[in-house]
């Protein structure tokens, strides 16, 4: 019976505003339709609430059930993925909104919002995600605390000074659990993808597509070097290279298997000390690269070296994940390290792969070179010369090019920015029949002051080229560098500054009012909390908590993990149990009542107690009987505690507070008194 | 739920999950404590348990306080086969709360069992605890009305014969009221002109004590003789009439008012 209660007014307001600060987040995440009908219930339920339309009728209801999960087949069919899920709880979650309609209702329906407001985790683990979705589970949980509280009228201060306390002891506790919670490998596989599409390079390149990325201030990955951060000019973070020219177009050939379900990989052992480190925390990509500096060696567990060279992870990034790097200390030779210093046949094909025809003009062009250079070596620095004397360009706004893409560019527009010259002069390199490779990733960075790290952004994306020298191995050669020296110097904002065209497309990047020296400020103080909030919190996993731990207590086990979280969570909560519950709140008693108690204690010393009901008055008539030669002072004691406690308008506050301390001196001097009175009469005795 | 909320962290390795899921926890345990506060420290006192008739609902006064700055809030009556009933108490002040029974039989009520529970703040966590109190209600017999034979051995006082249930109307003189007279026998009309009141008196003869008798009555039943004897009582006590009642064991010297009454009551409550 207890349990049909209908939910009151007043909860259902908590509960459609904990309803849509829970969803409001994931409605970026699912389908548009899905976001739009969860909104249309809300709105349903208040109409219903204002007593406009009625609570739908079971045809109806079915009716929504039936095309719902039809649209939400037809939207999601295709993919297996996190937000599969997660739009489908939003779906039945907000279809359930419509029939809360009893108490007993809610409790379920809290649960699935508390459920769905941890699962925005899995999208985004910032710093501020983390506060919002707190927050939004305190105000969930609100929805219960409406249904159960009293109707008693208690302050708004008394119940935030509560849930303060609450909050002030749960948050030792959680951080006790958090650091000694023994950390397991996950259980089963997962599906792993969240199909979210991300910014960030991608496996092909055609004239124009790194263009986009650099309107993106996204944050591709931030560094932390162990010793001092290099110069700009050597941070060439190569991710993949482009082996394969189609048309214009640029594709990488490697194949890296995809894995559909798969379990995280949970461990990620630092292996390594050497003074030459760097770690890097990327970003989610939804791929297996990782970026890394030439030269540099794989130093944690979560990472291996691919068969090309590059270094890759062993699942795809979904969420933000950390590795490190070792190098050799010297990135100023541009020449990556082979162990064999030929290149078989296979590799040779690859490296020298063209379409068969076009672009006559450069054809010709690098025909008339060959003549002239006959050594590999000299052919590239003429080119790089060329790129440098002649009239090239850097602009983010390239015009268009005719089908044949690298006449038209090499010899008539001449505008472009990193891709158009990389893949030029690999064109020409091949041409020429020098082995040599598109290599796309980041370069440069930059620099936070505060915490002495590098952000890597989108756009920072770069690309340039390798060259394959026999007898020394593979040779960076970046065009880019002799059109925009600035650009690889100090970064795009600079090459572009005359253009403006630096981040032109995102008018809300704070990136973009870099000039502003308070917004940049904020913007760096911002990530760094960020970074520290990743490194420290959301990377915090099983192998962290046992480095850590071991620091501490040597070798630990996870039964000693138990029993450690336990005695600390046990203290806190009884602590809690001590803390919690009771007000502190005194009431306030009357200074003129205490200063009259304060009086009867000191009497009470000298042997004469008050009565319990003895009023002022007959107190002090029993006193001036026992000392009469105080009878004067007494009355005037006695009359001054009247006036202030029942004397109406013993006058303004400052007037009340003088005669207080009066009461006080005068009860001083009286003790004092009958104290020498007292020892007289003993004397005298 | 916390434990759906824990495989989904362990299984995506997500260390936010994990901290929203040790939160909960955590303020779920809070909950316990916070509901165990709600309801330690409360002095529930039964103060008073009325006196009713078979049919009728007993109550049962209490008064409650808390203690020194808590609140109690949302705080749960439960007696078996009654609605709960649901009250909050502000620090430091004094409530009171009554709970009806239904009486169903003559005699002593107990409250029986009460349950006080509260699942403040959260619903998530109930704290109950039993109380059983001693104190009980006296419940009399329904009154219904019944014939008695008025054989003359029966009958009040001996010479007085089988002139009975006349003269009420013989105003003998009127005096002034006392505490516990019956309305009926107030003298309107003089409170009318004087402004006092009067209760009128009826001539001695007349209003001759009765007795009234569990004997007497007709039917074999004892429950439907008490309540008969219970009609009676209310009715001569109404009309302001002096008797007596003799019951099996106990016996009552005649006399009238409100407080002759209850003891009647009381007499035949018990038995």
């Amino acid at each position: 019976m207890k349990s049909e209660k209908l939910l009151p007014r007043s909860t259902l307001w908590v509960l459609l505003g904990a309803f849509l600060m829970v969803m409001v987040p994931h409605y970026a995440n699912i389908s548009v339709w899905i976001s739009g009908l969860s909104l249309g219930v809300v709105v349903w339920r208040f109409l219903v609430f204002k007593g406009l339309v009625s609570y739908p009728g079971s045809k109806i209801k079915t009716l929504l059930v039936i095309t719902s999960v039809a649209g939400f087949y037809l939207a999601y069919r295709h993919q297996f993925s996190v937000e599969t899920a997660v739009a489908f709880f939003v779906l039945a979650v907000s279809l359930k909104l419509i029939e809360v309609r009893f108490t007993k209702d809610c409790y379920l329906f809290v649960f699935i919002l508390l459920y769905l407001a941890a699962s925005q985790f899995l999208f985004s683990q910032t710093f501020m995600t983390a506060i919002y979705q707190i927050a939004s589970a305190f105000v969930v949980l609100s929805v219960l605390f409406s249904l159960h509280k009293g109707r008693l009228k208690i302050s708004v201060k008394r119940r935030a000074a509560a849930l303060l306390k609450t909050v002030l002891i749960a948050v030792p506790l959680v951080v006790a659990i958090f650091m000694f919670f023994p950390r397991i490998a996950p259980l089963w596989s997962i599906p792993l993808s969240t199909g979210k599409a991300y910014t960030g390079i991608s496996d092909s390149m055609s004239p124009g597509q790194i263009a986009e990325l650099t309107q993106s201030a996204e944050r591709a990955f931030r560094v932390s070097f162990s010793a001092a951060i290099p110069p700009k000019n050597q941070l060439y973070w190569r991710g993949l290279e482009l082996d394969r020219l189609e048309g214009d177009t640029w594709r990488s050939s490697e194949y890296i298997p995809q894995g559909f379900l798969g379990k995280l990989d949970e461990g990620r052992l630092f292996f390594t000390d050497s003074s030459n480190s760097y770690d890097i925390l990327i970003e989610p990509t939804d791929r297996k690269w990782a970026y890394a500096l030439a030269g540099s060696t794989v130093a944690s567990s979560n990472i291996y070296k691919g068969g090309s060279g590059y270094i890759r992870f062993k699942s795809n990034i979904i969420q933000p994940t950390q590795y490190r790097l070792a190098y050799s200390g010297d990135l100023k030779a541009n020449e990556l390290k082979v162990n064999n210093y030929s290149l078989d046949s296979q590799l040779l094909s690859k490296y020298l792969q063209l379409p068969r025809a076009g672009n006559p003009q450069t054809r010709r062009f690098v025909n008339d070179l060959q003549r002239e250079y006959t050594k590999p070596v000299e052919l590239i620095n003429y080119l790089m010369t060329h790129f440098r004397e002649q009239a090239f360009y850097y602009t983010l706004r390239p015009p268009l090019t005719s089908e044949q893409f690298f006449d038209d560019f090499l010899f008539n527009t001449r505008r472009g920015f990193c891709s158009h010259y990389a893949g030029s002069l690999v064109y020409m390199l091949r041409l020429a029949g020098i082995p040599s490779r598109v290599v796309i990733g980041y370069q440069g960075g930059e620099i936070n002051e505060q915490e002495n790290y590098l952000i890597v952004h989108q756009y920072d994306a770069h690309a340039w080229v390798e060259a394959w020298l026999d007898g020394v191995g593979w040779i960076r050669y970046d065009p880019t560098a002799m059109v925009a020296p600035s650009r690889i110097e100090i970064g795009l904002e600079d090459a572009v500054k005359e253009e403006g065209s630096f981040l032109s497309g995102s008018a809300l990047a704070a990136a973009r009012y870099n000039r502003i020296e308070l917004i940049r400020w904020m913007r760096l103080n911002m990530d760094s909390l960020n970074y520290n909030w990743q490194k420290w919190v959301v990377g915090y996993d099983g192998q962290t908590q046992n480095n850590l731990l071991s620091q501490w207590f040597g070798r630990i086990s996870f039964q000693s993990l138990a029993i450690i979280m336990t005695i600390i969570g046990g203290v806190i909560v009884s602590f809690a149990f001590l803390v919690l519950g009771t007000g502190k709140k005194r009431h306030p008693v009357d200074k003129v009542v205490l200063e009259f108690e304060r009086f009867c204690k000191s009497t009470e010393k000298l042997g004469i107690k008050r009565e319990i009901g003895e009023t002022p008055s007959q107190f002090a008539d029993r006193l001036m009987r026992r000392f009469p030669q105080l009878k004067d002072s007494l009355n005037h004691f006695v009359n001054c505690f009247h006036l202030l406690q029942y004397g109406r308008g013993a006058g303004d506050e400052h007037k009340k507070n003088s005669l207080i301390s009066g009461i006080r001196t005068q009860a001083r001097s009286l003790t004092k008194e009958m104290l020498k009175d007292i020892k007289k009469g003993k004397r005298s005795k | 739920m916390l434990l759906l909320l824990l495989l989904t962290a362990i299984n995506y390795q997500n260390s936010l999950i994990y901290i929203f899921t040790f939160l909960l926890g955590s303020l779920f345990v809070f909950s316990i404590i916070f509901c165990f506060k709600n309801m330690s420290g409360l002095n529930l006192s039964l103060v008073k348990a009325s006196e009713c008739f078979v049919g009728e609902g007993a109550e049962f006064s209490f008064s409650l306080k808390t203690k020194e700055n808590q609140d109690i809030e949302s705080l749960c009556f439960i007696l078996a086969n009654e609605p709960a009933k649901i009250i909050d108490i502000a620090d430091s002040e004094v409530a009171s709360l009554n709970l009806t029974v239904k009486a169903l039989k003559r005699g002593q009520l107990n409250l029986g069992r009460l349950r006080l529970e509260t699942v403040y703040p959260l619903g998530l966590i109930r704290a109950w605890t039993w109380l059983e109190f001693k104190k009980e209600a006296l419940v009399f017999p329904k009154p219904i009305e019944g014939s008695r034979t008025l054989s003359a051995s029966t009958q009040g006082d001996e010479d007085e014969g089988g002139v009975v249930v006349k003269g009420e109307d013989e105003l003998s003189g009127i005096r002034d009221y006392v505490h516990g007279d019956s309305l009926n026998r107030i003298a309107w009309k003089h409170y009318a002109a004087k402004g006092e009141l009067y209760v009128k008196e009826f001539d001695a003869v007349s209003s001759s004590t009765q007795w009234l008798r569990y004997y007497d009555y007709l039917s074999g039943d004892k429950e439907l003789r008490l309540s008969n004897l219970c009609f009676d009582v209310l009715s001569y006590s109404q009309k302001g009439l002096q008797f007596g009642l003799e019951l099996p064991g106990t016996t009552i010297e005649p006399s009238q008012g409100e407080a002759h009454k209850q003891i009647c009551l009381r007499a035949l409550a018990v038995a």
